[in-house]
């Protein structure tokens, strides 16, 4: 018995050890799972408008040379920094053309965290159309706080622009929308696409931030876990 | 009537039943007779107011008349002479006229043959093209079938291969949205779990051992099960 004494401390204080180093590792893999988020962002808007070229100008940094019809999705991924989170912008470039979107509309705006109108600039079809994309949107059960732009793609043609910048700003106001004018095409338009991307990233995190505090309160502990940074690097 | 003037009057009127203008030669022959008629007439006026006393005519008065028939006659003839003269350069001229559309004509014959013969050995290797073109023609028909055929079988091919396309992009899409779900609900349990344990980390030493070693292996699951379940 006067050995078990010990025996127990030893065993105690190895126990009280092993729970901190596992305690310490967990927090460590916590944090590290934490760590990147997804944000699904889907482009949608009439075939030949320049969505494919859009989101490739944002994830490739380029212009494409040569672009064919998109057939259902294409996925591409940005790694993005902002506030020192690392986050993952799953761009969803969808397709245009009825005959190859039909079977895959539910899939787009499913889980979705914001979506980008496109229209192009030197059709006023397409700018036309945008109500019937809104309204598919919709149809499709997309919140209403699901952060949404316009973007008005091929502003490099100058001479050929058909949408009036004030007619597409009414539009985007009365929609509750952002509204970008740029080309994807034109290497100095560069920052504007990223900005679209950017400004959304911002505003989902923001978002995401408030329904991690709803979280916590839920818990029953009013607490903000993260302050907010003077030194804010959102490039919004 | 006596036989012999019968007989000259059928044959006149044979005659000028035979010609082509019936009864021309008996006009002419009155129209000369008539103009011979007036001459005589005219010469008799003329003789008989030079010699108005006598009342008959003499043998001198119809030598007279005779030189001066055969004078006119002589103009007649003269003045037809002329007249047959130049109707005969005149026929002269249609003639060389004639000979030279004959030349021509003869050239353009000749052309025109030449012509006839070039179009027939032209119509001859259109014939020879027609035929190859005919025959090309068929080929390329079938040709064309067999593209057409096999056209359609390729856009069956490309409507499969697109719906096979469609199916793994949808398959793909619902792969990364269960992804995108499950990150987010593993994101928002690893949150909660990491709020958890800084709260638990706050409270006092000794507290926290007690919390520990009552609940040393199990409390970990059991949490991770709870707000598995919660969220």
């Amino acid at each position: 018995m006067a050995n078990e004494f010990p025996e127990n401390r030893e065993r105690t204080a190895n126990s009280r050890h092993a729970n901190i180093t596992s305690s310490l590792d967990l927090s460590t893999s916590l944090d590290h799972s934490v760590q990147t988020r997804i944000f699904k962002i889907i482009v949608i808007g009439d075939s030949n408008v320049g969505k494919t070229c859009l989101t490739f100008r944002f994830t490739g940094g380029a212009f494409p040379c040569k672009t064919e019809a998109t057939i259902g999705v294409d996925f591409r991924e940005k790694a993005v920094e902002i506030e020192g989170e690392k986050i993952k912008v799953q761009v969803w470039d969808t397709a245009g053309q009825e005959r190859f979107r039909k079977s895959m509309v539910e899939h787009y705006y499913r889980n979705v965290h914001a979506v980008v109108f496109v229209y192009d600039v030197t059709k006023m079809a397409s700018f036309q159309n945008l109500k019937t994309w809104i309204q598919e949107c919709n149809g499709h059960g997309v919140s209403s706080s699901v952060p949404r732009v316009l973007v008005g793609n091929k502003c490099d043609l100058f001479d050929h622009i058909q949408v009036p910048s004030n007619t597409a700003l009414k539009f985007a106001d009365s929609h509750n929308m952002l509204l970008f004018e740029t080309s994807a095409k034109d290497p100095k338009e560069s920052q504007n696409v990223d900005s679209i991307f950017m400004c959304l990233a911002c505003r989902l995190k923001a978002q995401k931030s408030l329904i991690y505090r709803d979280v916590e309160r839920e818990d029953g502990r009013v607490r903000l876990t993260h302050p907010p940074d003077p030194k804010s690097t959102c490039p919004c | 009537m006596e036989s012999w003037k019968s007989h000259v009057r059928a044959e006149l009127f044979h005659r000028d039943c035979r010609q082509r203008d019936p009864f021309s030669g008996l006009f002419d022959k009155v129209s000369r007779l008539e103009e011979m008629l007036d001459f005589h007439i005219k010469l008799w006026q003329s003789s008989s107011k030079e010699n108005s006393n006598s009342t008959c005519p003499n043998e001198g008065g119809t030598l007279y008349l005779r030189v001066n028939e055969v004078e006119f006659l002589n103009q007649q003839l003269k003045q037809k002479i002329a007249d047959l003269t130049s109707n005969i350069y005149l026929k002269e001229a249609e003639l060389q006229y004639c000979h030279s559309q004959v030349a021509r004509y003869r050239t353009e014959a000749v052309l025109l043959a030449q012509g006839a013969s070039c179009l027939k050995s032209d119509l001859e290797e259109y014939e020879y093209q027609l035929e190859c073109q005919s025959k090309e023609l068929t080929a390329l028909r079938r040709e064309h079938s067999t593209l057409t055929e096999e056209m359609a079988t390729t856009k069956l091919q490309e409507e499969e291969l697109l719906e096979r396309w469609l199916e793994e992009k949808k398959q793909e899409a619902e792969r990364i949205n269960k992804h995108n779900a499950t990150q987010e609900r593993w994101q928002r349990l690893a949150g909660r779990l990491k709020k958890r344990y800084r709260g638990r980390s706050r409270l006092p030493p000794c507290v926290a051992l007690a919390a520990n070693t009552n609940n040393s292996s199990d409390s970990k699951p059991k949490q991770v099960e709870h707000l598995a379940s919660s969220s």
